[in-house]
């Protein structure tokens, strides 16, 4: 409400800026000898009230493309035109994680909701970071007839990206993760499972590679990504490193883009709860789709993504979540 | 007196008559809305035909396309009233429906701690609604706030008793609402909103993270309620789809919907005015919408101190509205009208929190200063109208009757290119005979046919081709509100095939240079303007800034036609600013940049910060080859105003030259 309220006055500071600069341009132009008479037509002035053409829009849809990487602990990946041109760019994704509905030993759900802020330097760089706020919830915990919560900041990542090739079709994202989200919880003197937990209280590493193929019909992201995701911390829990490969083809519908995309990701080894390997897959095929729509200002994403094991093809818990996006300024 | 009005048999009647008096009189505002002549003109053809109209019969772009009226019910009830008492008393029935809507609002509050917001809601309802007073106009969204009003008052009623007998009446309302709005799409969405907060309620009411409180009082009436809600919403959407015009009356919404998409190529977006985000029009009129900034900043105070006592239906009309306020200024008056009670409702409590501080600290009580805050509102209402142009015809300048009346009095029925903002009241005085080729009805018109009329208007060489096209008999423009039209108007005055038979300065009339026999109007001629003068004079006697403002007009038309001394001539003894700023602008045209730079001097010594005087301050400065000093000042003026139209115009044409002189 209060960035809502400010906006305006925050547009004005800055178009005041702007001019400021255009007007240093043309006094540095006039210093230099350029145009010392700058004629201009007095019918220019006719219109005291000058209401309209009402206006030229405020910016307009940025590049297309992937966006940006996909929230910390998201599998949606945005796909669309999403927004750019203001001050920054910020995202809120929230999403929801479905592990079982019945009474077994995995039932409950995630949600978690990434504010992602990223700022760009000049064309080629970037910087973010993006902020988790995560709530998981079991049923059953330990096979007990209780219900377990834990909730709070998750690992906080920052991003730095690099644009590549002169259409900057391809971009490089680097992200590391602060130890921020806890890793020692407990349920009456008892450590939660290292899932459970909101982070391994290590640093995080990844990188990513996306390439956009911009086609007058849509577009197509191919890209992977190669994580460490922590290694093992002091309560000897282990999170084994991954790579993951995926490929997404948007159409342009007006202000719609839908998209359908696959990706894979791979573990290199089962994660470990205090030394004990846990029975998670090691490789996943997941059919993602999503569903964007964008203007000028803003951009809402809703997408869900359907992962199953390979081999044996059963569904594992899967994903649907909803975000918005805007640049303000 | 005031400790009278504290007593419970007195308090609630003063205030509701507060409530009902403040809104009635914001709703008196002179008919300055461009729809409600198409509206009134298709009544009409109905009360004539005794058929409802399926396609277009009025104009000329879109004629015997289908047309899905889902108004029709308005335009029937609008032009009985019209019959019975012209357009005052449709004026005055306005009113009446917009302060019957706050007064059911207002005795939605009756129950329970709501209450309370009741002296709340008298003193900020009728304040938000006099800063959009302008957009309660007499249209079909009246109804669709009366009806708004209605859902609020049953849906807060089966708040505490939910019940079935509560819910019925819904359904029934929004069968009349499908057939009178587009807008009716807000009556499920406020049952939704309510169903959904009783799901939510019932799936996540016992966590600890579920941060709203319950849908109904009675939680263990919850299931039932959510149930009741459930079923109703059923019967909503299906009235929905009972109008003449079937699923196609009921996609209507989204249609529309798409139109007021802010993006850069949306031609209805970008093009009509009311249809314009609030905060970026911010740069056209400055300030216009400053009272939308410290509303969300309310907003936002009032929600962080609400904490748990919010209710999920109380976000989700809140956000669903400042949603549509957000995407078009139109909307703004939606949010004020069911925003405003939601606000109410939550700030009530830390009023009270407040009241008790005051207490403990021996303070002097509130009461009489609210009592007196409260007046505020009522106050400016009354002001307001009193200071309304006569309520018996058109707002002045916003129609053309003249241009109307001679074509009426014309032979032949030849069509009329004129403003759309011009169509509806040429529909309503001309048709059959005559038809203009486009009207404020966008929804019949696909987005390049309306930007190939905006391209005409913009681009005015462009006119001869489409006049071959269309073989029109008459053209009808206005000079003002908005000023978009006077590069056509100066084509056209100066085109072998047009002559300008009538202006009176806001409207002008060209006819086929061999349909009509009289002599062309010469405007740079003393006898013409000394006659048009004296006209304004003895209509608009009696209300001086009328008189000025229909001169000032005067003035820019003869100024865009560049009769530059009978422009000067007109604005003699102006005092205003603008009669000021377009008097130097003569003199700056004719040459006489010294005489400009003094008059601009004058204005400024009353107003430092006046940007058209800064502005042609630069523009004469650049005439003298000053350029340096016109930087100067034109930095002043856009630190000033940096959305100044005319300042970045003038920036960006000293960018030009430069950039032509660049090697």
């Amino acid at each position: 409400m209060a960035a809502i309220s400010l906006y305006p006055t925050g547009k004005k500071l800055l178009t005041q800026r702007g001019v400021s600069q255009r007007l240093a341009a043309v006094e540095a132009g006039l210093r230099a000898g350029k145009a010392r008479e700058l004629r201009v037509d007095p019918q220019l002035s006719l219109r005291v009230r000058w209401l309209a053409p009402l206006l030229a829009s405020w910016q307009t849809v940025g590049g297309c493309g992937a966006g940006s990487s996909a929230g910390a602990g998201a599998s949606v990946k945005w796909i669309g035109r999403s927004t750019t041109g203001g001050l920054f760019q910020a995202q809120i994704l929230g999403s929801y994680l479905h592990l079982g509905s019945g009474t077994g030993f995995t039932s409950g759900y995630n949600l978690s909701l990434t504010a992602q802020v990223t700022r760009d330097l000049g064309e080629k760089w970037n910087v973010g970071v993006v902020v988790p706020y995560l709530y998981k919830y079991y049923r059953d915990y330990a096979q007990l007839p209780v219900d377990v919560s834990n909730a709070g900041i998750g690992d906080v990542n920052l991003l730095l990206t690099r644009r590549l090739g002169p259409i900057n079709a391809t971009s490089l994202t680097a992200s590391i993760g602060l130890p921020t989200g806890a890793y020692d919880a407990q349920y009456k003197m008892s450590y939660l499972t290292q899932e459970k937990q909101l982070g391994l209280g290590r640093v995080t590493a990844s990188l990513m590679l996306d390439h956009t193929l911009d086609q007058t019909w849509g577009l197509i992201v191919l890209g992977g990504s190669a994580s460490y995701r922590g290694g093992e911390n002091e309560l000897a829990n282990y999170r084994a490193p991954a790579a993951g490969l995926w490929a997404y083809g948007g159409y342009f519908l007006g202000p719609f883009v839908p998209a359908l995309g696959i990706s894979a990701n791979h573990f290199f080894g089962h994660d470990r709860d205090r030394t004990l390997d846990q029975d998670s897959s090691l490789t996943t095929i997941n059919g993602n789709v999503s569903l964007e729509w964008s203007s000028d200002y803003v951009a809402i994403l809703a997408g869900a993504s359907l992962p199953y094991t390979v081999p044996g093809f059963s569904l594992d818990p899967w994903v649907v979540a909803l975000g918005f996006t805007f640049s303000p300024f | 007196m005031l400790a009278r009005l504290h007593s419970r048999n007195l308090r609630e009647p003063a205030l509701l008559a507060a409530l009902f008096t403040g809104v009635f009189l914001l709703g008196l505002v002179a008919l300055a809305d461009g729809d409600v002549w198409w509206h009134l003109a298709a009544g009409r053809e109905m009360w004539r035909t005794r058929e409802l109209l399926s396609q277009d019969p009025f104009s000329v772009s879109a004629a015997g396309r289908p047309w899905v009226d889902v108004h029709w019910l308005f335009q029937l009830a609008a032009y009985g009233v019209h019959r019975l008492g012209g357009v005052q008393a449709l004026v005055i029935a306005k009113s009446l429906l917009l302060a019957c809507g706050a007064a059911l609002i207002f005795a939605a509050f009756r129950r329970g701690s709501g209450r309370r917001a009741q002296g709340l809601l008298v003193f900020l309802l009728p304040l938000a609604l006099f800063f959009v007073r302008d957009q309660l106009q007499l249209r079909p969204l009246v109804l669709t706030l009366l009806f708004c009003s209605f859902f609020w008052f049953e849906l807060e009623r089966f708040r505490t008793r939910p019940s079935a007998r509560v819910l019925w009446t819904l359904p029934v309302i929004q069968l009349l609402w499908a057939n009178v709005q587009g807008l009716f799409v807000l009556g499920p969405f406020l049952v939704f909103a309510h169903a959904l907060g009783a799901v939510a309620w019932l799936r996540f009411g016992s966590r600890r993270w579920f941060p709203f409180s319950a849908e109904v009082r009675d939680t263990a009436r919850a299931a039932t309620a959510a149930r009741l809600l459930g079923f109703s919403l059923l019967l909503c959407v299906l009235a929905c789809l009972v109008t003449p015009f079937g699923a196609r009356g009921a996609a209507l919404p989204s249609l529309l919907l798409a139109r007021l998409l802010p993006e850069s190529s949306n031609v209805f977006s970008a093009n009509v005015a009311e249809n314009v985000p609030p905060f970026s029009s911010a740069h056209l009129l400055p300030g216009q919408f400053l009272h939308l900034q410290v509303f969300f900043l309310l907003a936002g105070v009032t929600l962080l101190t609400a904490a748990r006592r919010l209710r999920v239906s109380q976000v989700s009309i809140f956000a669903g509205l400042a949603v549509l306020a957000l995407m078009a200024n139109r909307n703004v008056v939606l949010l004020y009208w069911l925003g405003t009670p939601i606000l109410c409702t939550l700030l009530v409590p830390a009023l009270a929190r407040a009241r008790r501080w005051f207490a403990l600290r021996g303070l002097p009580r509130l009461a009489p200063a609210a009592y007196a805050l409260a007046a505020l509102p009522l106050s400016l209402a009354a002001s307001a109208a009193a200071r309304e142009p006569a309520l018996d015809g058109p707002a002045p300048f916003r129609v053309p009757e003249f241009s109307a009346e001679r074509i009426a009095a014309t032979p032949g029925n030849g069509a009329v290119f004129a403003a759309d903002g011009y169509g509806g009241y040429l529909i309503w005085r001309l048709y059959p005979e005559h038809r203009p080729y486009i009207d404020t009805r966008l929804v019949l018109r696909s987005a390049d046919e309306y930007s190939e009329y905006l391209g005409v208007v913009d681009e005015p060489s462009r006119f001869d081709a489409f006049q071959q096209r269309h073989g029109f008999d008459f053209v009808v423009l206005p000079t003002a509100y908005p000023d978009r039209y006077l590069g056509l108007i100066a084509h056209l005055y100066r085109s072998r095939d047009w002559k300008l038979v009538f202006s009176d300065g806001s409207e002008t009339l060209f006819v086929r240079r061999d349909l009509s026999p009289e002599p062309a109007l010469d405007l740079g001629s003393r006898a013409v303007s000394e006659r048009i003068v004296s006209a304004l004079d003895r209509r608009y006697a009696g209300a001086p800034d009328l008189r000025a403002a229909a001169r000032i007009q005067f003035a820019t038309l003869q100024l865009s036609l560049a009769h530059f001394e009978e422009a000067d001539w007109m604005l003699a003894g102006l005092s205003e600013p603008e009669a000021e700023s377009l008097r130097a602008r003569c003199q700056l045209a004719r040459g006489d940049s010294q005489q400009a730079r003094e008059l601009s001097l004058r204005t400024l010594q009353r107003s430092q910060d006046d940007v058209p005087s800064l502005n042609l301050l630069a523009l004469s400065s650049l005439a003298r080859g000053e350029s340096k000093e016109a930087v100067a000042l034109l930095r002043r003026a856009l630190t000033v105003d940096p959305f100044d139209a005319e300042a970045a115009r003038i920036l960006s044409s000293m960018e030009d030259l430069q950039h032509v002189e660049s090697p």
